[in-house]
């Protein structure tokens, strides 16, 4: 490895390029499930396209292999060095560089936080509507590559819907720049949403330009609870009807809440009785009081036709955040409990409650784990959690794993549903992309793979098995 | 027992406070309100006394603008029985609010009134002292208990170094602080019950004060801003910076 690195630092070099010592190497090597780790050979973290390309087309050169990387949220074995690898880290690259309020686009690189922009564009009065859980580490250039999705997709799409302009640098070190803002723009193959979901096997994107929404007035958020998982698909549709500005819609089992309330003990019980099942509503609306008050209705309207047993109305930024707590952070829980084998997976939303079921019948059969499940009930997206319990061992709980997955992905088959959602295939789901997309389909990517990097230096094993 | 509530309408805890560019106040216009959080610790401890059946009725009081009733109406949605809105545009400060609460005292006989601490606009922490010296009614300020028995009512307040029990004759007035109780969720049945209840309004007149501001603002100012921090390469730099620079060692 030593040869490897010192070549690359005689072709490249530049102060504080590199880090020098292993030991600082950590951040870098394990993603967020701490189920995917690897020693980089080296971590680089330019600070402009030009570095980015100029250390690609050496390790291109080199034949050294290239793991890019941004704010090291993923959760499928993505965006970390299997091992030996340059990891190419774009946290420096922070900059947000223009802000055209009239188009409502912003032009930013690849290592800016969500929330950092988010921040900025609020001054402006605007929003990302991109929003997730990770919003303080995940960064923009990680998001596209992996299409990003998270709480708003209902309304807004996902990364690829707010994409205008994208650049890239490809594994021989050529730029790739359009920074285009134009909405309308018919010109030829668009390249960009090439990269878009790509997790780093065809280039690193640099920079980006992005649209932004005006902020709304307001927005509504309420906690409702439920008598029965039954009735969640009845709910999504009578609340797709009847909300207009519906921003978001997202459910959460009951056993999440209890591990909530387990790890942090000051989370309070919702309400004055146990449900088996919640939902967090939220609707931009406009503002004042007769706008929260027809959202009461509203609510009092799901109330009386007997699909929601109680509701909370969050009054005020504090409880709005209380509110989102019990969807956003029973994954921090959930890491703070054990390892997890994380399955993101959607299937058609008229199909979540039996899902659900079949998933918890599934998971009877492996003594030692615990089951969370939660997600957006608005897109199908299921998160299903099987989270190692304090007796069971780190070789049981691996041993467990092809079983489960394959379980699970066999039940998300049967649906028709995606075994990928919004994490991306990573390592972890390499072997199951066939069951969302044909050999055709797979073998045309391949094609791509080799033609935009034809030494395979791009986060080789991602996707598929490296050649 | 009747008890009064007054609950102030204050920017939202969670929003960025910005300084008007003149610097004659903090931005207002399009900002997120909320009840003020030490008001909403008083209307749960009313509310826990009328559910206890100490207390027989919650009569919340909140003075200012028309927005004022939303505020009102979370007040009667955390289980207030009814409202009373003192309806003014002028910016009320401290001892005005004590006066109008003391005619609304007056009027309506509460054995006790409760009151938050302080606003977390203002941080004034005056208008629960204030009302007491105008009333002559004793005063327990601060507090992190409150037991009603017969015609006293014992409160244990938080003071520096500890917790201090007084023993206050009613009727009276009890300041909270943050330890009194955890504030109920707003549910939805409460709220579509609210929206039935009533708000009375009054203007400062009916009620013959004089709410003219007494104190004039000469400048607001934001704090300045953190200096990002230095690393220091050894104890004896970081000794020598904290004795020349942050002079805070001889």
């Amino acid at each position: 490895m030593d040869t490897a690195v010192s070549r690359l630092r005689t072709a490249l070099d530049g102060p504080g390029l590199y880090l020098d010592s292993p030991a600082d190497f950590a951040p870098y090597s394990t993603d967020w499930t701490r189920k995917f780790s690897g020693a980089p050979s080296l971590v680089a973290r330019p600070r402009s396209t030009e570095q980015v390309a100029k250390l690609l087309a050496a390790c291109d050169r080199h034949g050294l292999p290239v793991v890019p990387q941004c704010g090291n949220t993923g959760m499928v074995g993505g965006g970390v060095p299997r091992g030996g690898e340059v990891v190419i880290n774009l946290s420096r690259m922070n900059r947000i560089e223009s802000f055209d309020p009239i188009a409502g686009t912003v032009q930013v690189e690849a290592g800016v936080v969500l929330q950092t922009l988010n921040e900025a564009v609020a001054a402006e009065g605007f929003f990302m509507p991109v929003d997730l859980g990770a919003r303080g580490s995940c960064q923009i250039g990680g998001m596209i590559a992996t299409n990003a999705g998270g709480l708003r997709v209902l309304r807004y799409g996902h990364m690829r819907d707010q994409l205008r302009g994208l650049e890239v640098v490809l594994a021989d070190g050529t730029v790739l720049s359009n920074l285009n803002k134009l909405k309308k723009n018919n010109t030829g193959l668009d390249l960009k949403h090439l990269f878009v979901g790509s997790e780093g096997i065809l280039g690193i994107i640099t920079r980006a330009v992005l649209q932004v929404v005006p902020k709304p007035p307001s927005l509504e958020t309420a906690l409702l609870a439920l008598e029965e998982r039954r009735t969640l698909p009845a709910l999504l549709k009578n609340v797709r009807a009847s909300f207009r500005g519906l921003s978001s819609l997202e459910f959460i089992v009951r056993d999440a809440i209890d591990l909530l309330r387990e790890v942090d003990p000051g989370v309070r019980e919702p309400f004055k009785e146990i449900y088996p099942v919640y939902v967090v509503v939220e609707e931009e609306t406009g503002q004042g009081p007769v706008a929260r008050e027809e959202f009461a209705d509203r609510l009092d309207k799901l109330l009386s036709q007997g699909l929601v047993a109680d509701a909370i109305v969050a009054d005020s930024e504090t409880r709005t955040r209380e509110l989102w707590g019990y969807r956003e952070r029973p994954t921090e829980a959930i890491s703070r409990t054990g390892l997890t084998h994380k399955f993101d997976v959607t299937v058609p939303q008229g199909d979540i409650p039996r899902f659900c079921d079949e998933i918890e019948a599934m998971a009877k059969d492996y003594a030692g784990f615990r089951l969370f499940l939660y997600g957006h009930l608005g897109d199908g997206n299921v998160h299903v959690n099987m989270v190692q319990g304090r007796h069971l061992t780190k070789e049981a709980f691996y041993a467990a794993e092809k079983a489960i997955a394959d379980r699970v992905y066999g039940e998300v088959a049967a649906l028709g549903g995606s075994v990928s959602a919004e994490h991306g295939i990573g390592v972890m789901k390499r072997d199951y992309l066939g069951h969302s997309r044909s050999e055709a389909e797979i073998a045309t990517m391949r094609r791509l793979k080799a033609t935009l990097d034809p030494n395979g230096i791009l986060n080789p094993g991602v996707m598929f098995a490296a050649k | 027992m009747k008890v009064m509530v007054a609950v102030k309408r204050t920017i939202d805890a969670n929003v960025k406070v910005r300084v008007k560019a003149d610097g004659s106040g903090v931005e207002t216009a399009n900002v997120k309100m909320a009840m003020n959080p030490f008001c909403e610790i008083a209307v749960e401890a009313a509310v826990r006394l009328r559910e206890a059946n100490v207390a027989t009725e919650v009569i919340a009081v909140s003075a200012g603008p028309q927005a004022a009733q939303e505020t009102l109406r979370s007040a009667l949605a955390i289980g207030a029985d009814r409202a009373i809105h003192v309806v003014t545009d002028v910016l009320l400060q401290p001892l005005a609010i004590a006066k109008l609460l003391k005619a609304v005292a007056l009027k309506e006989q509460p054995k006790l009134v409760i009151l938050g601490k302080q606003a977390i606009d203002d941080d004034n922490n005056q208008t629960g002292q204030m009302l007491a010296a105008l009333l002559d009614w004793p005063q327990a300020t601060f507090a992190s208990k409150l037991k009603i028995e017969g015609e006293g009512a014992e409160v244990t307040r938080e003071v520096d170094g500890g917790l201090e029990t007084v023993a206050i004759k009613l009727p009276a007035i009890v300041t909270t602080d943050l330890r009194l109780n955890e504030p109920r969720y707003a549910s939805l049945p409460n709220i579509m019950k609210a929206k039935k209840k009533t708000i009375d309004v009054l203007k400062p007149e009916d009620l013959g004060v004089d709410v003219t501001p007494r104190l004039k603002v000469l400048k607001v100012e934001e704090p300045a801003r953190r200096k990002g921090g230095v690393k220091v390469a050894d104890v004896a730099e970081l000794i020598n910076k904290l004795r020349s620079e942050a002079k805070v060692i001889g």
